[in-house]
């Protein structure tokens, strides 16, 4: 039985008054991979903010692996990548970037060394950005500064992660490489994976869990569960038409883009 | 070898000291997009300065003061109501610089200090504020090769380096301590209004030609050395007012790096 990774237990958050979140709870194990999925405005990155510790609950309680949300993150335990980096200038170049996200309170003394840089290297490969490792950040477009931001969120190999829309501005294959790689590192490293996303027919494929939040959590539960259409209907507030793509299958992007018109 | 006068030789170590600790810090004055921030803190600086000339005191003091609250509430209204640091910086500006004026005008006959301070005097350096700015210059490059990593990651993104454990509200306010401190000390040199130029020109010039951080900061400290000793040389052998002649030094050498080919 794995231990309890991240516990979120009745959180409630109002900002400026407003309730953003209702009583949500949530039990994520080790090692799992989460998707969470709701409108916009639904939440998802307060309730993720709230797990980091960066806003404090109106009510209920947030532990990651035990921890209080401020010990765990002292500790070195959780990497995030934000939805809003607002970095795009950052003067420094791609293998710079990388390896400042892997900069914690344990390394906080030691100057970067070949080490820090095979580290950050490693995490460039993972999203498939080596070659641009030495280009300035500003000069990358848009999804491959994503990319290079979603590698400085991976490079310190925390046991948490959490991603806030990393698949912004990634293109369709990249998305899905991106997908099996987190799948792979759960696999192989034994991370906890909690990610928001939009995507929801593609993420049913790679995720163990999913989770839907517009101010209440909807639903929790096996990924196949949340495609139900009168849930989603429910979760957004009109019918969706969810394509559910299978991950052998390269077309299935065009087929539905081809339906949108 | 020239014999300079004292206050010639006060001012080369000032001027020296000055582009060592301003290049090093302009370097995050840039990264954080903080371009206005020297000019709010010299002008809080004022205020301090129109205090110390109506109390009949050395206006030293009371600036240092002024530059650490100005400081410190642009840091506190970013990080408290979560401002861009240029909104406080414009309220403060403004606000210390109408102070200023105000006290002056009740201390008739001191506009010639006023000017001074406006545009720099070297005849004003003491060896008090050479030690004064040896002593901060060592501080700055001790913190900043201490923290070096955790300014980077906090000026990249201030909620990420919390997850990644780092005391990001000590590191931010630290540097902004130092940077009051920095341009404080610059006034007499270059003057409330020039200060500036010093604390922007030399880490955006070493940008537009590296991407490695500590190249970045070495070229921007080179750049600084260049343009305070340069400036300094010009004003010397032409006569002019140093702290001015630095600014315009400052100036086409921003300029003069624009049009040399990109080689980043
Ligand atoms: N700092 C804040 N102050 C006040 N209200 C806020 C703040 N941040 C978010 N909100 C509000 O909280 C609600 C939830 O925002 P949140 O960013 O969590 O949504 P989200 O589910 O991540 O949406 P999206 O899919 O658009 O990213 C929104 O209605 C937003 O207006
Ligand atoms: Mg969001």
């Amino acid at each position: 039985m794995p231990a309890t990774a991240i516990s979120v237990e009745g959180v409630t958050v109002a900002l400026n008054g407003r309730v953003v979140l209702d009583n949500v709870s949530l039990g994520v194990k080790s090692g799992e991979f989460w998707g969470i999925i709701g409108p916009n405005g639904g939440g998802k990155t307060t309730l993720l903010r709230t797990i980091i510790g960066v806003i404090k609950p109106k009510r209920g309680h947030v532990s990651i692996l035990g921890l209080s949300p401020k010990e765990a993150v002292k500790r070195g335990l959780v990497g995030y990548l934000p939805q809003k980096m607002g970095t795009k200038d950052f003067p420094l170049s791609v293998l710079d970037v990388v390896m400042i996200g892997g900069c914690s309170r344990f390394n906080f003394f030691k100057p970067f060394g070949p080490r820090q840089q095979d580290e950050a290297m490693r995490a460039l490969e993972m999203v498939e950005m080596v070659e641009k490792a030495h280009d300035p950040f500003p000069n990358l477009s848009g999804g491959e500064q994503q990319r290079v931001l979603i590698a400085m969120a991976l490079v310190s190999q925390p046991q948490i992660v959490l991603l806030d829309e990393p698949s912004t501005g990634v293109d369709v294959v990249a998305q899905e490489g991106f997908y099996e790689v987190m799948k792979g590192l759960k696999e192989r490293l034994g991370f906890t994976v909690l990610m928001v996303t939009h995507d929801v027919g593609v993420i049913s494929h790679f995720v163990d869990r999913i989770a839907c939040l517009n101010v209440t959590l909807h639903y929790a539960g096996d990924p196949r569960g949340a495609l139900d259409c009168r849930l989603l209907e429910e979760l957004y507030g009109e019918p969706v038409d969810v394509f559910v793509h299978h991950p052998q299958c390269k077309g299935c992007h065009i087929v539905r883009d081809l339906k949108k018109w | 070898m020239v014999n300079f006068p004292l206050f010639m030789q006060y001012a080369i170590g000032a001027a020296i000291l000055l582009a060592l600790l301003l290049s090093l810090l302009s370097f995050f004055v840039v990264v954080h997009n903080w371009s206005f921030l020297g000019v709010g803190i010299s002008h809080a600086a004022f205020g301090g300065v129109a205090l110390g000339f109506l109390l009949g005191v050395s206006p030293d003091l009371p600036a240092l003061l002024f530059a650490l609250m100005a400081g410190l509430t642009i840091g506190f209204v970013r990080r408290r109501w979560g401002f861009h640091e240029d909104v406080a910086i414009g309220v403060i500006f403004s606000f210390a610089m109408g102070v200023g004026v105000v006290l002056f005008s009740f201390s008739k006959g001191y506009t010639s200090d006023a000017f001074s301070y406006l545009f720099g005097n070297i005849l004003t350096l003491t060896k008090g504020d050479l030690i004064a700015i040896a002593g901060v210059t060592l501080l700055a490059y001790l913190f900043v090769s201490v923290c070096l990593k955790g300014l980077l990651l906090m000026a990249l993104n201030e909620e990420v380096a919390y997850t990644r454990g780092l005391p990001v509200g000590f590191l931010y306010y630290s540097l902004l301590v130092l940077l009051a401190l920095a341009v404080v000390l610059a006034i007499k040199l270059v003057g409330v209004i020039l200060v500036t130029a010093l604390v922007v020109v030399p880490a955006s010039v070493a940008l537009r030609f590296l991407t490695g951080y500590r190249s970045i900061l070495l070229l921007s400290i080179g750049v600084g050395l260049g343009i305070n000793g340069g400036g300094l040389a010009v004003a010397y052998l032409l006569n002019l007012p140093p702290g001015a002649t630095m600014a315009i030094t400052a100036g086409l050498v921003f300029f003069v790096s624009l049009i040399i080919p990109f080689p980043r």
